[in-house]
């Protein structure tokens, strides 16, 4: 088992690190998205009409004939409506709404945490599906790497409560390996599962599709419910819809009847047979009577009288399905909870990072210091630590500083912003192959420099500084300066213990030539 | 062979078996549950859910087998055969 865990751990480590990281990133992903799309910082509006707002914005628009148009309502973490269509040419945009105004918002161009951050999550921002195999296989290699940990850890408690921070370094960094292995251990496991289960049809393909004649596309439509049309378009014209808030009133009614008062308002409503005379009404929400599983809990409404066609349940092993996965999309709102996942997820990090150190510095002992597969191998580790967090604040920095109406030809401003962050990282493996052991140093004062910049930038930029946004209750700016801040702290503190224990070992080895 | 060469041979050959053999043995568990039990009255994407959501554990379960097996070219062969039973068997079941 042993042999297994450094294999599997070798391998995939730099990739779990990447996803880990960027996971933990993606639980706070909304706030991200205030961070880096200031127009998003509105404060919460209550009793939001559809009607008054989204059915003008629709008469404006020329949608193409029997598509559909979603609307997602302002939310806590997204104060704004959301408003997916498809113009008469086919082209689909995304719109943010003013809950008030009713005002198309002049969106910053930019990925930021609910699209780069959470894509790079599932597929390391490669086109096409080739990512989902990779991180899949990664995720399987985590559940391997937990199972053999386990094995190779008998004494599992004794180890927990062990920590020598004062030992020699490779003694501490396996000490922290346990410790945060252990502290989150069903976590570990739990979210590669499933993370597995989610794209399941991607990985199982073939088998699971035999029940269907070899077609996953059936399996795939019976279990995304109505996202797909399920009222035939009469292919006349017909009037538009005349309103929503009925709709959402009558859908909520339904739902407080079957579970009670205080259940989980609709998340999205959404209108089918765009332009059509049997154009339909569906209002969705993710979760019902605020559970875990992600639903779709969906009611249908019908074009003619407009009363209740259909409601979707989904059945039993998909509700179970449906709940492993809502565990893992965190879209529920539980603000304790959402820390521990942030939190958990940081020590998913450092158990992947400590557990790389570990193998490099016990392999470093017995290789030549010198030799150039070690410089490359440590730089590597350190790129991928290091190196990954700090191309994740130069992100954050890139947003700061292109200017918002910035208009390039050949590159969109949110491609701008990735290619800064890629260029960030691969500087950063650059770095540590040319300063090796002290890029880990060097690194950590650039991620807290850098940090504090980040934090600074947003107060220049936007006028909006912690004490502000904490007197103004903007919970989502204030948490992400601070947790910026205390990432520049944690960096700063790594970075000068860093160079203590270089500078003790430079002493170890002056006195021992003296 | 030396000692040596012996334990990385096994290792190369164990971790090639936990991997393909254990997908394919997976792969197989998945269709036989996703085209078996709408035969005793599941509905058939239920079927289809609960093999892949089993499958995964499966297929850790061979990987870990694998690796720890004393005897592990009698485990391959187990695998092996088991898992081409089940990918050829389970198209029948769905057609019967």
């Amino acid at each position: 088992m042993g042999w297994l865990h450094t294999c599997f751990g070798i391998t995939f480590s730099v990739i779990l690190f990447a996803v880990f990281w960027t996971g933990t990133l993606t639980v706070f992903d909304k706030e991200i998205d205030q961070w880096m799309k200031p127009e998003l910082r509105i404060p919460i509006t209550d009793n939001v009409s559809l009607d008054e707002v989204v059915l003008p914005r629709l008469a404006e628009l020329d949608l193409l004939p029997l598509s559909a148009v979603w609307i997602g309502m302002p939310r806590e973490r997204v104060p704004v409506i959301r408003l997916h269509y498809k113009d008469a040419n086919g082209k689909a945009h995304e719109e943010g709404l003013h809950p008030r105004t009713g005002e198309v918002l002049d969106l910053t161009d930019s990925d930021a945490g609910s699209e780069f951050f959470f894509r790079f999550h599932f597929m390391l921002h490669i086109p096409g599906i080739l990512g989902y195999y990779i991180v899949g296989l990664s995720a399987l290699a985590m559940m391997t790497l937990v199972v053999s940990g386990i094995f190779i850890h008998r004494k599992i408690f004794q180890e927990f409560f062990t920590f020598r921070p004062q030992k020699k370094t490779r003694r501490a960094v396996l000490d922290f390996h346990n410790l945060t292995s252990v502290v989150a251990l069903p976590f570990h496991f739990i979210i590669p599962f499933s993370g597995l289960l989610i794209l399941i049809t991607s990985y199982f393909p073939w088998s699971m599709a035999v029940p269907f004649e070899g077609d996953i596309k059936q399996l795939d439509a019976k279990l995304a419910a109505y996202e797909k049309p399920v009222i035939k378009p009469a292919n006349e014209p017909g009037d538009p819809v005349g309103t929503l808030d009925r709709y959402i009133d009558r859908a909520n009614s339904i739902w407080r009847a079957q579970e009670g008062e205080g259940t989980s308002d609709p998340d999205w409503v959404a209108i089918f047979n765009v332009n059509d005379a049997k154009t339909y009404v569906v209002v969705e929400r993710f979760f019902a009577n605020h559970r875990v599983a992600l639903g779709p809990d969906q009611v249908v409404f019908d074009p003619n009288n407009g009363e209740m066609i259909d409601q979707f349940k989904p059945l039993p092993i998909h509700a179970a399905s449906n709940w492993l996965e809502g565990l893992h999309w965190i879209q529920f709102d539980h603000w304790p909870l959402r820390w521990l996942y942030f939190l958990a997820g940081l020590s998913g990090c450092i158990m992947i990072g400590s557990g790389l150190v570990f193998w490099i510095e016990s392999r470093i002992k017995k290789a030549q210091p010198d030799a150039t597969s070690v410089r490359v191998v440590r730089a590597i580790s350190t790129a991928s630590i290091t190196g990954i967090i700090l191309a994740s604040v130069g992100f954050l920095i890139a947003n700061r500083l292109i200017p918002k109406n910035i208009n390039l030809d050949a590159i969109h401003r949110h491609e701008l912003e990735i290619w800064t962050f890629f260029f960030i990282w691969a500087l950063t493996f650059v770095h540590a192959v040319v300063r090796e052991k002290s890029a880990w140093r060097e690194q950590c004062f650039a991620i807290a420099i850098a940090s504090v910049s980040a934090v600074a930038l947003n107060w220049v930029t936007t006028g909006d500084h912690l004490l502000l946004t904490l007197g103004r209750s903007m919970w989502s700016i204030a948490i992400m300066d601070s947790v910026i801040l205390v990432c520049a702290a944690t960096a700063l503190w790594s970075g000068l213990r860093l160079q203590r224990r270089l500078r003790e070992s430079r002493n170890v080895a002056v006195s021992i030539e003296g | 062979m030396s000692k040596q060469a012996e334990s990385n041979l096994s290792r190369s050959l164990r971790l090639i078996m936990g991997a393909l053999g254990g997908y394919a043995f997976s792969a197989g568990v998945v269709a036989v549950i996703a085209a078996g039990l709408p035969h005793f009255g599941l509905v058939k994407s239920e079927s289809a859910i609960l093999g892949g959501m089993l499958g995964m554990l499966v297929y850790l379960s061979i990987i870990i087998w694998m690796v720890a097996s004393t005897k592990p070219i009698r485990a391959s062969i187990v695998i092996l055969f088991a898992a081409v039973l089940m990918l050829v068997g389970a198209p029948l079941m769905a057609t019967v």
